[in-house]
């Protein structure tokens, strides 16, 4: 792989998981609010479906974000911490990213299945 | 008499004063972007929104002033590319306080029929519009600060000068066309 | 014609030289001299902070006291509070730590906009008279540091207080938001030659961390003060339910200000103690990448665990489980880097001098905060334990332990370097232990006696309830930490004018500022040097250099790999920054009475001194 094309998908990894997990985190927890407040009647869209979509959709791109950095990690597994840039920029960052990933991973695991296990829309 | 023993790769060509403009549109994003979500909040608390006594927003004036203000990135941008950057700059200027002068009109009007001490519609709709105008007059006032400086001529910093004000302007009408389509959307989406 | 390394340094001392006596301090755009402004001033806050605490602690330290009346022990935990976080810890990192210290460790000689560097101290300055300009006429702000709706509406608090508190508040977020944009900006782009992302240090990275932080969180905060200003003097409607307004909007604006803004309280310490400890422990930081990521993870992750402060507020349950997913998880970086700074100490050769011992200190106080944050994640505990003293332990805790005892070890550790002298290693010491013993006397305490039900906030209580000998011994805690934390200073004033010659590097530290006179010169560097990793000092000489000995210039790099962009003009000694926060100030206090056409004249005037700013153009190279 050349390295134009392991910069590429390092800085996918590492920009795209953050950003995504984001903004979903951010709809699902507007959804969740939208289902217990009057404003969201006329919607009309079930709250489970919404949920496992948006969850769904961050197990993707945050999981092909995970996938690629690690990648790049696993090609630039002999390079140097403090190696010269770019291989030495391009190994710390998948690095990063791949931890990173994972944890947003989880949340979106987390937060997806307890919001569609728990529906109560006042507090237990 | 310095000595450049260093190799230059110089990849990247924004000047530093376009990252001071790019890092004011990061804050001022998230500004409105929590303006905006303070907007959906409400609405989705309110059973009616807006609330009886108060018209639903008119759309066909204000899309065709986003329209203006949209077209007139087309000579900011023109202006960043061109050796005489002063008659694009003013045409864009003419765009946008055109522009500016018709929103005044609009937000007086509005207010002769509901007011931002009626509701929290109200105040979430006149705040709102008022900081994205605000916005648009800083803007206005940057140009004006910036064909002052061209009509003594142009030098690398007001080249800069002129990137990072054009940067603006695409951030402004960007903002501008969510604010406008928030306080729109009960017209559109109920 | 190649010019002798005398002739060049004798030219660049010509080039930089600062202005004498009050007229350069009040004018400098040096990094460093406003570094040490944010210093001496926030110190000041510090002590005002202090004194409030021991009021209130003296004030509690018995049951029923009145030495202190409810009115003024509401100020006085307000204005603690909100003195303690924006106008000791953030100015102090962000603004003494970050301004002084970023540009020496990236290899720049002074930041990326210098005059805007002097504009954000003079503002911060301006804030803090403004709120205490407010107390002293008996209209501090007085509804809590977060100030919650409907208390803080003009139906029960009609006074001008709240408005100290927006309008101070927002200053102060402005003077915040150009140091964040600044650090970032030079950051990014000013880096010595070869200093790529991976080879930049981790204080850096700390400090990119908590000002990307800044620059997205404070607008939050702007907005909610923005919102209840209009409310409680235009009569608009955002938080009153009658006009379609809701007091959970307060609290969700403040909160998604409010929670990355307790990272990023504690980011920076974290940086600290990256520097530290591989300068006491004699190897490199374990886990380089993951430290990194963990610095901007802890304030990423952060932004999603707001509504963790809502637990008790009746939110639906369907909404708290995101909340309680994203805290859980935002525990793992401040694990990871938990587990780095002590493997990288256990594995390595420690030196406990005093800074190494105030960051043990705070690895152990860290550890404290943590656990009981994590307690909190469980939202039946959180329920129980909600605006009790449980939670002003927890805050203490990570507060002083994780942000106040890294600045302290920081403080130490750069003396040497910004003074050129030595500080006293025993009476270090001895300030170390007075301090943990004090502030574990003061805040462990409040653990058991917010267990027992004891409620923040209040200003006395009843003596039957079994509250009053953690009080007692609470206050007795307070007290021990002040004498440690006078002794501490008395030992450095006392180093200032006693202390041995440091010498340019006398802990043989990794990074860049080790390279360069103590204290160093006002250009920084005699040349750019450029880098093969986070540890240039320890790496020997760098292969090249730049010059750089012609005007007044600095290197900018491109921005993930540090290579040369180009050479700029950086300007001088200038009087707008502080004529324009003068005049920005006097507008706020305008707008505290509601004097609105007088205070857009003055924002005319505001608009002009703008322009005086720009006339000056740098010089075409």
């Amino acid at each position: 792989m050349s390295i134009r094309r392991l910069s590429q998908l390092q800085w996918f990894g590492l920009l795209v998981g953050g950003l995504t997990w984001f903004a979903e985190y951010l709809a699902g927890t507007g959804a969740s609010q939208a289902r217990c407040n009057p404003g969201s009647g006329p919607w009309g869209i079930p709250h489970d479906a919404l949920q496992l979509a948006l969850m769904l959709f961050g197990v993707l791109v945050v999981g092909s974000a995970l996938v690629a950095s690690a990648l790049v990690f696993k090609r630039t597994y002999d390079v140097e911490e403090q190696a010269a840039p770019p291989l030495g920029r391009i190994h710390f960052f998948a690095a990063a990213a791949t931890a990173a990933n994972l944890v947003f991973l989880i949340i979106i695991l987390e937060s997806g299945i307890g919001t569609i296990v728990n529906q109560l829309c006042h507090q237990a | 008499m310095s000595e450049y023993a260093v190799e230059s790769r110089a990849r990247e060509r924004f000047p530093l004063g376009w990252w001071g403009v790019a890092m004011l549109i990061a804050t001022e994003t998230a500004l409105f972007g929590m303006m905006v979500g303070s907007y959906i909040y409400l609405r989705l608390k309110a059973p009616v929104w807006p609330p009886r006594g108060i018209p639903e927003p008119k759309l066909v004036v204000p899309l065709i002033l986003l329209g203006v203000l949209l077209v007139s990135t087309l000579p900011m941008w023109r202006a960043t590319q061109s050796a005489t950057p002063k008659r694009w700059l003013l045409l864009a200027l003419v765009l946008q306080a055109g522009y500016f002068a018709m929103e005044v009109q609009l937000y007086h009007d509005d207010l002769q029929h509901f007011t931002p001490q009626q509701h929290a519609y109200g105040s979430l709709y006149y705040t709102l519009l008022g900081a994205d105008h605000g916005h648009v007059a800083v803007g206005l006032l940057l140009n004006l600060w910036l064909l002052w400086k061209l009509l003594h001529g142009m030098t690398r910093y007001r080249r800069n000068a002129l990137r990072a004000i054009a940067f603006y302007w695409y951030a402004v009408a960007v903002l501008t066309v969510i604010v406008t389509l928030t306080v729109l959307s009960p017209a559109f989406a109920r | 014609m190649t010019t002798t390394v005398t002739e060049r340094v004798d030219l660049l001392e010509r080039q930089w030289a600062e202005r004498p006596g009050v007229l350069g301090w009040l004018t400098t755009t040096d990094h460093k001299r406003i570094g040490l402004l944010y210093f001496w001033a926030t110190l000041v806050f510090f002590g005002a902070g202090g004194v409030e605490a021991l009021l209130m602690r003296t004030q509690l330290a018995q049951a029923n006291q009145h030495i202190v009346g409810p009115e003024t022990f509401d100020q006085l935990f307000t204005v603690h509070g909100m003195t303690m976080i924006f106008w000791f810890i953030i100015p102090m990192t962000t603004g003494a730590f970050g301004n002084y210290l970023v540009p020496i460790m990236v290899g720049a000689r002074d930041m990326a906009f210098p005059r805007m560097n002097a504009l954000s101290f003079w503002i911060f300055a301006g804030s803090g008279i403004l709120l205490y300009a407010g107390m002293a006429a008996g209209a501090g702000p007085d509804a809590g540091w977060f100030n919650y709706v409907p208390l803080s509406a003009r139906l029960f608090d009609p006074g001008r207080n709240i408005e100290i508190y927006t309008l101070s508040l927002a200053l102060n977020g402005m003077a915040s938001t150009l140091t964040s944009a600044n650090l970032i900006v030079t950051i990014f782009k000013l880096r010595a030659p070869g200093m790529s992302f991976n080879r930049m240090p981790l204080f850096c990275w700390a400090f990119l961390a908590a000002s990307l932080g800044l620059i997205f969180a404070l607008p939050s905060l702007t907005v909610d003060l923005l919102f209840l200003y209009l409310q409680r003097n235009l009569g608009f409607h955002f938080f009153d339910v009658a006009h379609g307004g809701s007091s959970f909007l307060w609290q969700h604006l403040f909160w998604f200000f409010g929670h990355p803004e307790v990272y990023i309280l504690i980011v920076p310490a974290f940086g600290i103690a990256t520097e530290i400890i591989p300068a006491f422990t004699r190897r490199k930081m374990l886990a380089f990448p993951l430290i990194a990521i963990a610095e901007i993870l802890v304030v990423f992750i952060g932004f999603g665990v707001w509504a963790h402060h809502m637990f008790a507020t009746g939110l639906p349950s369907t909404t708290l489980v995101f909340f309680a997913a994203a805290t859980s998880m935002v525990v793992i970086p401040s694990t990871i880097q938990v587990f780095a700074w002590s493997m990288s100490i256990l594995t390595g050769r420690p030196r406990f001098t005093t800074p190494l011992l105030f960051i043990v200190g705070f690895i152990v106080m860290f550890v404290v905060g943590g656990l009981t944050g994590v307690m909190f994640l469980a939202i039946p505990f959180d329920q129980q334990v909600t605006d009790t003293y449980f939670v002003i332990a927890h805050f203490h805790y990570i507060i002083f332990g994780a942000a106040v005892f890294p600045i302290f070890g920081g403080m130490y550790y750069w003396f040497p370097k910004v003074t050129g002298k030595l500080y006293f290693e025993r009476p270090g010491q001895i300030s170390f232990w007075i301090l943990f013993v004090g502030t574990n006397l003061l805040f462990f305490p409040m653990h058991i006696v917010g267990l027992l039900g004891m409620p923040r906030r209040v200003y006395t209580y009843p003596g039957n309830v079994g509250w009053t000998s953690y009080n007692l011994l609470e206050t007795v805690g307070g007290y021990i930490t002040a004498i440690g934390i006078l002794f501490l200073f008395a030992n450095l004033v006392v180093s200032y004018l006693r202390g041995a010659p440091a010498g340019p590097d006398p802990w043989h530290g990794p990074t860049l500022e080790w390279t360069i006179p103590s204290p160093p010169p006002e250009y920084n560097f005699a040349t750019i040097p450029t880098v093969t990793s986070a540890y240039p000092n320890w790496d020997g000489d760098a292969p090249v250099s730049i010059a750089l000995d012609a005007g007044h210039k600095q290197h900018v790099s491109t921005i993930s790999d540090g290579w040369t962009a180009e050479i700029v003009d950086m300007p001088h000694a200038s009087p707008w920054p502080i004529l324009l926060a003068a005049t920005l100030t006097i507008c706020f206090a305008l707008l505290v009475v509601a004097k609105f056409m007088v205070a857009a004249i003055v924002l005319v005037v505001v608009g002009l001194t703008l322009v005086g700013w720009h006339m000056k153009e740098p010089q075409e190279s």
